[in-house]
Order: C-alpha cells, then structure tokens, then sequence
C-alpha cells in the first residue's frame, strides 16, 4: 500500500474513527491524541489488511483497542480501605471493560487467585456453547457479540435473549463446582 | 412492590436491560435490602468470577487464523465452505479466536449505528495534525538524518591513507581482524553475492561484495561503536558504526518505537547508487547489521508501514 493509498483509507474513514471515540466517552483533549494513535497504528497495520473483511469495521475495532487501552491506563487510583475498593470494583457503576484482577481488594483477589484452577477445570466441563458463552462475557462482550459468535461458529442457533438464559445456568453450574472444589468464600459470596 | 428475580438482577448486573426495566430495578433495589444485597452478591460473585478466569485461553497460537480472516467469517465474508467450516470449528474451541470474533461483531454493529446517527467529522485541525506526523514531514526528517550520518561517516571511515580530522587523543586504532564490538565472533566478509546469517542477539547480519584491496586499520574513538541516535514522530533510530576488517566498517541500524520497544521484522534495504545490495528484517532486538561497507556511498531505505519511510545516504 503506498502512501496514497493510505491518504484514500484516512479521508473516507477519519470521520468514523472520531466518532468510535467520542461514542466510547473519551474526552475531547484525549480523543485527539487517540486519533493520531489510531492511525498511527492503521498505517502500520495498512500492508497486512488483505481486503477480505471490511475496512470500516478493521478501522473501528483498532480504534476501539485504542480505547480500551485508554481506560485500562487510567483506571482509578485504589483507596486505602479494602471495603471501599469492594464497593467501587462491584457497584453497578463498574466500567464497561471488565476491571483487572488489581482492582479487587487483597481478600477478593485472594479468593479468585484460589479459585483460578477450578475455574479453568469447571469451564472445561461446560458443552461448548456454555463454555464459549461464559468465556466471552468474562471478556466483557454483550449479549448481541456473543450470539453472533456461538452463531458463527456453528453452536446455535442462539438469540441474544437466550444468551443470558444460558449465562445465568452456565453460572450456577460454576457456582456448583466451585463450591464441591471447597473454595467455600466464592460460594459464599451468593 | 414485587422482588426482582435472580435473572433479573443478573440481567441488570450485565447490564442487558431496557432502559425503562433498569430504571425499575433501580428503583426497587434503592427501596428493598434485599434485592440490594442480591444485586451487591451477584456483582461481586461476577467481579472474582472475571478476575478468576481473566488469564484463561488468552493468547492465540500459531494454528489460530488471522484476525481478518475471522472478521470476513463474521461479516459472512468467506466464500469457501471448506474455510468457513475451518474456521468456525477453531472458534468453538479457542478462547482468543472466539474473543476476536466477538471483538469483530461488535465493532460492525458498532459502525452500523454509528452510520445510521450520523458520522462526526473531525476537526480540521486534528486531521491536519495525523498528515503531518504521517505523510507530510518525513523529507524534513530524511534530510536531518542523512545530514548527520553523513558528517558522522566522513569521519569515521576516510579514504584509506587520509589523516584524520578530529584530535589524535580521541581516536583509537582498531585492531584488524578483531571481534567486532557487538559481535560474539569475527567473520571475514564474503565477497560476491549477499549474504544472511543469524548474529549475536537474534540481529541479522549480511555480507555484501566488498571492494578488493589493501589491508587498511580503521580509526575509532576508544570505547567501542560509535552511536548516534535520531528520533522523529513515531521511530527511533539508532546507528552505530564499528570496525571490521580492512578497513571495511560494520554499520548496526536500530529501529524502536516512542516507547523504546524494538521493531522486528521491519524491512531495511541497502542500496548503493541504483543497484539494491540486499534487503534485510530486524531481528528480535530491532537490529539489522551490515558489514564489509567500504568507503563509498550508500542508501538505506527503512520500510515502515505503507511504504518507504527512510533514506539516509553514507558517504
């Protein structure tokens, strides 16, 4: 791809990749440095793209990793009480990408780092629509992406509405196993 | 008031209600304990749940498809069927292709609204900003560097015999046919066609034809290669010069980003007049090494993204 090539790409996509931004929340001082490292990064990456999906959607989601990466480096300072950080990691607040395993407080963490084995054991035991399920949405993805993936891959059909259907058992089934593994505190927690 | 269900408040937690119903359980759980505490549960079941399985399946492996081919797949985009089974059936079983689907299909029903309400445009002010960085600025950049490499090169190899401009206590002679300075081994260079070879620290290094001639030492300031280090926008350079055999001048070029994280696999290619000499990727350190230069004058061209980015002349 030769740099006029890169010029056609950045006219007719500039006002999509500005959009994606200021649609995830970015304020606007940001949202110009995030622009630059969008297609900072589509110039990299230009070469490689064969044109097999479309180039509209390859230019949102490198803009909507920008700002993914935006909000994991800025995620709030942790206050010192470990209740506070409780509170601020599962209120119904929480950010729209799932929080990393720092955020949760020393006794929380210490509960999911004791629970990580059988989590990985009792996702493995799930059919494979539960298991692809439920590994998304720890991802942070939405009802609608998940169907559509299950879709794709041949283990729907499955509806959006369903999805959470088979979240909530596919849940209660790890609830299960985790508390016949003995991690009593994830049980305890429901 | 009735209690919200579980599925209900699970629902909520995945934040997969209508506005108006989230508004109701709002309502509810700021009355009910409860359903308050029900909702404080399940959020922080889900909070240890994530963080729990956060590391599971995450990184992809050779046997993965590429990421577009995933998104053609979900963009129903993969005329093959062979294919499409191929791929689907990996996404059933691997964890980080089925996160690169889902990552596919949201950012297409993500363009879909965005186009239906109405694309923003940027401000002129911003576009102009990413021309410059991008398009425009690079023969301002070429121009410092060949500047540079060219006062620095002058120096650093004279025509055989010449005396040597800089103070007599800042030079050193090298040792002919001595290791060179970041190398583990010597190498006589080869004469005739490039050469590749895998060097100290994954760097690739390349032979090329070098002119025949009498042994000549070259002159260096003591301490080893000399580096000079340029940077503009996005890429940092790093050149270094070090002795070679007779006479003949190894040149290192390292190439990082603003962050200092080397760039592997970025093609260099040395030209000398219009012939190409060889082409070349940076190694796992971002280094490529040529070695055998003599005297004369060259061109490196650095290909970085969608095209040329580079050229520096040696002379």
């Amino acid at each position: 791809m030769d740099p006029g090539g890169f010029d056609g790409v950045f006219r007719s996509h500039a006002p999509l990749v500005w959009s994606v931004l200021r649609d995830a929340g970015v304020p606007r001082d940001d949202s110009e440095d995030l622009f630059l490292k969008t297609w900072e990064a589509v110039w990299d990456s230009l070469p490689s793209f064969s044109g097999r999906a479309s180039l509209a959607t390859w230019v949102a989601a490198i803009a909507r990793n920008k700002c993914r990466d935006y909000y994991r480096k800025r995620e709030p300072e942790l206050p010192a009480d470990p209740a506070a950080i409780d509170r601020m990691t599962t209120s119904p607040d929480a950010p729209l990408f799932p929080r990393g395993e720092h955020l949760l407080s020393p006794s929380l963490r210490a509960v999911a780092r004791d629970a990580r084995a059988h989590v990985g054991r009792a996702l493995a035991a799930l059919p494979p629509l539960e298991r692809t399920i439920v590994t998304l949405w720890m991802r942070g993805f939405g009802y609608d992406a998940i169907a559509a993936v299950a879709n794709r891959a041949g283990l729907g059909p499955v509806v959006a509405s369903h999805v959470g259907v088979l979240l909530i058992r596919a849940r209660a089934a790890l609830r299960r196993i985790l508390r016949e593994a003995g991690i009593r505190k994830m049980h305890d927690l429901l | 008031m009735r209690c919200c269900t579980q599925a209900t408040i699970e629902r909520y937690a995945d934040g997969e209600l209508s506005p108006a119903r989230r508004r109701r359980v709002e309502a509810h759980t700021a009355a009910c304990p409860a359903c308050r505490e029900l909702l404080r549960s399940v959020h922080t079941f889900n909070a240890v749940l994530r963080a729990a399985g956060a590391r599971l399946g995450r990184e992809t492996t050779a046997a993965c498809p590429r990421g577009e081919t995933i998104a053609a797949l979900m963009e129903g985009a993969v005329s093959s069927a062979e294919e499409r089974g191929r791929v689907a059936a990996h996404i059933a079983e691997c964890g980080a292709c089925a996160a690169r689907a889902a990552e596919a299909a949201e950012a297409a029903r993500l363009v879909r609204r965005l186009e239906a309400s109405g694309l923003k445009r940027p401000p002129r002010r911003v576009c102009k900003a990413v021309r410059q960085a991008l398009l425009e600025d690079e023969p301002a950049f070429i121009g410092e560097l060949a500047a540079s490499i060219k006062n620095l090169f002058a120096r650093l190899a004279p025509p055989s015999g010449e005396a040597v401009s800089a103070p007599a206590s800042a030079w050193a002679v090298a040792e002919p046919n001595a290791p060179y300075p970041h190398r583990t081994g010597a190498r006589t260079p080869t004469a005739g066609k490039p050469v590749g070879r895998r060097g100290a620290a994954g760097a690739r290094c390349i032979g090329v034809k070098r002119a025949p001639g009498p042994a000549t030492p070259n002159r260096f300031p003591p301490g080893g290669p000399v580096i000079r280090s340029f940077s503009h926008g996005r890429l940092a350079v790093d050149l270094s010069l070090a002795a070679a055999v007779n006479g003949a001048v190894a040149c290192t070029v390292r190439l990082a980003d603003r962050r200092g994280t080397p760039l592997r696999s970025v093609l260099v290619e040395m030209r000398k007049g219009a012939a190409t000499l060889c082409t070349a990727p940076t190694g796992k350190t971002g280094e490529v090494v040529f070695d055998g230069l003599v005297c004369g004058q060259y061109q490196f061209l650095i290909r970085r993204g969608a095209g040329a980015r580079i050229g520096v002349t040696l002379a």
